[in-house]
């Protein structure tokens, strides 16, 4: 499953405001919690006193970073909690890092009713947030995705190739920005100019920076993969974005061949794959 | 370490962050500065056909230059001593990049010299002193005297060091307004090769 324990506490309150939408994944429909237990009740003591004790042993110019990794694996299960709206939004790469790692966290999922008084606590004011041992919250949705890969040994097999995926994140940014910036609102509130919004967006902005990211995957990466010949998160953040653009257009990697084969072999990962089903068939019970 | 080579222009602008990092770690680079009316020849060379990008052991090329200062304090031991701590780090230079490119995308453009400093006061007291709010913020829960993250110099100091050094030219009243980021920038000269390496640089208009 990528995102609970064998018995996960999924709490569903019914719809109350069925919001008319075509794009099922950005807007609440149902408002509801989902609070996903990971299993960290039997490590939480001990993930504490292990973390601190394995971070003094490391040697910070090590050019892999791939102590920094282990030891941070090798102490007992770390405890995640994820906290973000109940929207795809800018959590979902976090939320898919976690799946395709095969990570246990909590996946608070937030109402907009608890925010208020939820925002006062957060550092920046914003979402999402991790907190990591009931200890450090975390900010910043591409940093915390980053941390996230790295401990799930998704972020780069070396410092060279940390870098490549780097890139990669970054020119994803810069694209999701401007789709968040441009589209993001009409997806909340449509109005009028939607049409022409959505198709501006894809006829004017969405091509050189599809064909950006092509570029790197041609230079980079592998097998279909965008770095090297394994998963990053690399792959997941370009998957999170066409996500968001097969919504406005379901035929939009016809003219990226690459790309299209970097969806398939990104979703050859057995747990993100089944992550996938599961938000589908999440997003069909809304609907 | 493998041999770097810097390509961007002969400014600070995106750039200068990468160039600190080497400076204050005393690490070795070739800092290749391309006069405009070079770029048009070496755009296909670039990754992205844009600068920065970094040239790694004459093979590698890497674009962004947040993927290339964050490797380059990997690779130098300035990005955080552990995932946490580079997080940390990160997060802040997250913070720090939103009123920055902010400023590129909107402010930086304006063609009227006028309009554009009147758009530069309003930045100033909006976006700016919001992004330095949140700054001092995140320096608050993981940083310490005077140290962005963690109690060690970390790439996060010069970015901060980086936009400050830019703004207490015009601008010295924000270090009074500013008191978290202004003992962060204090801290940062006092790192001799860092020093050195300002003193030295070119002048250029940003």
């Amino acid at each position: 499953m990528g995102c609970g324990s064998s018995n996960p506490q999924n709490v569903v309150e019914p719809s109350k405001q069925p919001v008319p939408t075509e794009n099922t994944e950005n807007l609440p429909k149902a408002i509801s919690t989902r609070s996903v237990r990971s299993t960290k009740s039997q490590n939480a003591a001990a993930s504490r006193t292990s973390l601190k004790q394995s971070v003094e042993n490391v040697n910070p110019t090590s050019s892999s970073n791939l102590l920094f990794k282990k030891s941070l694996r090798q102490s007992s299960p770390n405890n995640f909690k994820l906290n973000y709206f109940d929207l795809t939004g800018r959590g979902e790469l976090i939320r898919l890092v976690f799946a395709a790692g095969n990570i246990n966290y909590e996946d608070n999922r937030v109402k907009f009713e608890q925010w208020p008084e939820l925002k006062e606590l957060m550092p920046l004011g914003q979402l999402p947030t991790l907190q990591v041992n009931d200890e450090f919250v975390l900010v910043q949705s591409l940093s915390i995705a980053r941390f996230v890969a790295k401990e799930a040994g998704l972020a780069g097999r070396d410092s060279v190739e940390m870098a490549k995926v780097d890139a990669v994140l970054e020119t994803c940014k810069d694209f999701f920005d401007l789709f968040a910036q441009q589209v993001g609102p009409q997806l909340r509130n449509a109005t009028d100019e939607k049409e022409e919004i959505v198709r501006d967006f894809l006829n004017n902005v969405a091509p050189s920076n599809l064909q950006k990211l092509q570029q790197l995957v041609e230079q980079y990466g592998s097998e279909g993969f965008s770095v090297g010949e394994q998963l990053t998160v690399a792959d997941l953040f370009i998957h999170d974005i066409i996500t968001n653009l097969i919504f406005l257009d379901a035929f939009i990697l016809d003219s990226y061949p690459l790309l299209k084969q970097n969806r398939n072999a990104t979703e050859s990962n057995d747990s993100l794959r089944s992550y996938l089903e599961q938000r589908k068939q999440l997003n069909r019970r809304r609907s | 370490m493998p041999s770097h080579k810097l390509n961007y222009f002969n400014l600070r602008g995106r750039g200068e962050i990468i160039r600190l990092i080497f400076a204050a770690a005393g690490a070795e680079f070739t800092d290749n500065r391309i006069e405009f009316d070079q770029w048009p020849a070496l755009k296909a060379d670039a990754p992205l056909g844009q600068l920065p990008y970094l040239t790694i052991d004459d093979s590698t090329h890497i674009p962004q230059s947040m993927a290339i200062a964050r490797y380059v304090a990997r690779e130098t031991g300035l990005a955080g001593k552990n995932n946490l701590q580079q997080a940390q780090a990160d997060a802040i230079v997250d913070t720090i990049m939103e009123p920055v490119n902010y400023y590129w995308s909107n402010i930086f453009k304006i063609q009227d010299a006028n309009e554009k400093a009147e758009a530069f006061k309003a930045f100033l007291v909006d976006q700016g002193a919001k992004g330095a709010k949140n700054v001092e913020k995140l320096i608050g829960l993981y940083g310490s005297n005077g140290y962005s993250v963690g109690d060690s110099l970390t790439w996060a100091d010069l970015a901060v060091y980086d936009v400050a050094s830019a703004l207490l030219s015009k601008h010295p009243e924000f270090s009074d307004k500013f008191p978290v980021l202004a003992a962060v920038y204090k801290n940062v000269l006092a790192n001799e090769k860092l020093a050195n390496y300002v003193k030295n640089r070119p002048e250029t208009p940003f």
